[in-house]
């Protein structure tokens, strides 16, 4: 395996000596003046896409939770997934934009820190988990709303208009729905479980398939 | 008659699912850092200067491939009755931080590390079927080996080959006069794979 990286190294290395190969091209010349993002602004938003994927790295483990066969709710475990993918599509979205702003040009291997471990890996019940989901969103709400804050007014006294109005119809639209979903579902739920309890939660987690 | 149900054995967990658990769960952490890693070098060629949609869509699919494949292998892990694990990295993946990894490659670097990290995610695969498939009751276990035989041996079969051939394509294309042109009509080719 490292051979094929040292082919690669040695098939470069020779381009530069014949002139004939090369895997680099020249220097670009582009116009710059279109760059308008600042950077405490881009720092926000870099900050952000790792959230995203942290968010989503957390709905994994509850996924995985709720797969076990001891736990076995496959409903809440489908949501969860679904979930943690949603997420990373979140971080996807954010990257896209940036991209079409002309940012992301340097420095794009620490944008992501390499393992996000998620902290918590069991729950006692369903509802406690929907509960950790409500907050988990809750405070990414809370996070998209510092990065709108820093690019409307920061140091650099720019208003990033379009960036500012993509966050709040755009992630802080689906932020919004989706804890009122969850907030909905928790309430449900533990008015199911009220009476019923451990049946409660199993008619629950099928609907949810 | 009252049965306790502590003396039964009532979990999924039958063979040797032990055995093999915890390489499982860290192949499972391997596919999404590798998938954090196709991320960046996806969107290394989709900025402004780079602007090759074709590797952009390339690096992208693989990043969605391993994380679909690390989803998948958790509920695998789960219908053995094993659960999930996201602390376990090998010692050798570990060993890629130092001196902090470069994901701004060219484009034939970039292809090339890609079927690096391919080769390694399938090697991975056949040291656990190669745990599973030992003949000791504490490892033999045929459902392991077999599933992943089939969910992963051909697919990454095909993704080497699919590699190899594009590392083929691009040294002898770059080896041409015009090497820009040859990179934009590569992009092109991959854009509509």
């Amino acid at each position: 395996m490292k051979s094929i990286a040292f082919a690669v190294f040695l098939v470069c290395s020779i381009a530069f000596a014949s002139a004939e190969l090369r895997c680099e091209h020249k220097e670009l010349d582009i116009p710059k003046e279109w760059l308008d993002m600042v950077d405490p602004c881009i720092n926000k938003m870099r900050a952000q896409i790792e959230e995203e994927l942290k968010a989503a790295m957390q709905y994994m483990a509850m996924g995985a939770h709720f797969s076990k066969d001891t736990v076995n709710r496959p409903g809440f475990a489908k949501l969860f997934f679904d979930a943690a993918s949603e997420e990373r599509e979140h971080a996807i979205k954010l990257i896209s934009y940036l991209l079409m702003r002309g940012e992301l040009t340097s420095k794009v291997s620490s944008l992501i820190k390499r393992n996000l471990i998620p902290k918590t890996t069991s729950w006692a019940n369903g509802v406690s988990a929907l509960k950790d989901a409500l907050r988990l969103e809750a405070t990414v709400t809370k996070k998209i709303r510092d990065v709108i804050k820093v690019c409307e007014d920061n140091s650099a006294h720019y208003n990033d208009y379009h960036l500012v109005d993509y966050l709040t119809g755009d992630f802080l639209e689906e932020q919004y729905h989706g804890q009122r979903d969850l907030a909905g579902k928790v309430s449900t739920l533990e008015k199911l479980m009220e009476q019923h309890g451990e049946l409660g939660e199993f008619l629950f987690d099928k609907k949810l398939l | 008659m009252i049965v306790s149900t502590s003396r039964i054995n009532c979990t999924a967990k039958y063979g040797a699912i032990d055995g093999v658990e915890e390489s499982l769960q860290t192949y499972v952490n391997h596919h999404f850092i590798r998938s954090f890693e196709y991320l960046l070098m996806a969107t290394h060629y989709a900025n402004y200067e780079k602007n090759r949609p074709g590797f952009e869509k390339l690096f992208r699919g693989l990043s969605d491939d391993t994380w679909k494949e690390g989803i998948e292998l958790i509920q695998y892990i789960t219908t053995r009755g094993g659960e999930m694990n996201f602390n376990l990295v090998s010692s050798e993946v570990t060993a890629e931080e130092v001196g902090d990894p470069n994901f701004e490659l060219y484009e034939l670097n970039s292809i090339a590390k890609a079927l690096d990290i391919e080769k390694k995610l399938a090697m991975e695969a056949h040291k656990i079927h190669a745990e599973a498939t030992r003949k000791n009751s504490k490892f033999h276990d045929p459902e392991i080996s077999s599933h992943l035989e089939h969910e992963f041996m051909a697919k990454q079969r095909d993704i080497i080959r699919k590699l190899a051939g594009y590392t083929s394509d691009l040294s002898a294309l770059l080896n041409t006069p015009d090497n820009s042109l040859a990179l934009y009509l590569f992009d092109d080719y991959l854009q509509k794979q």
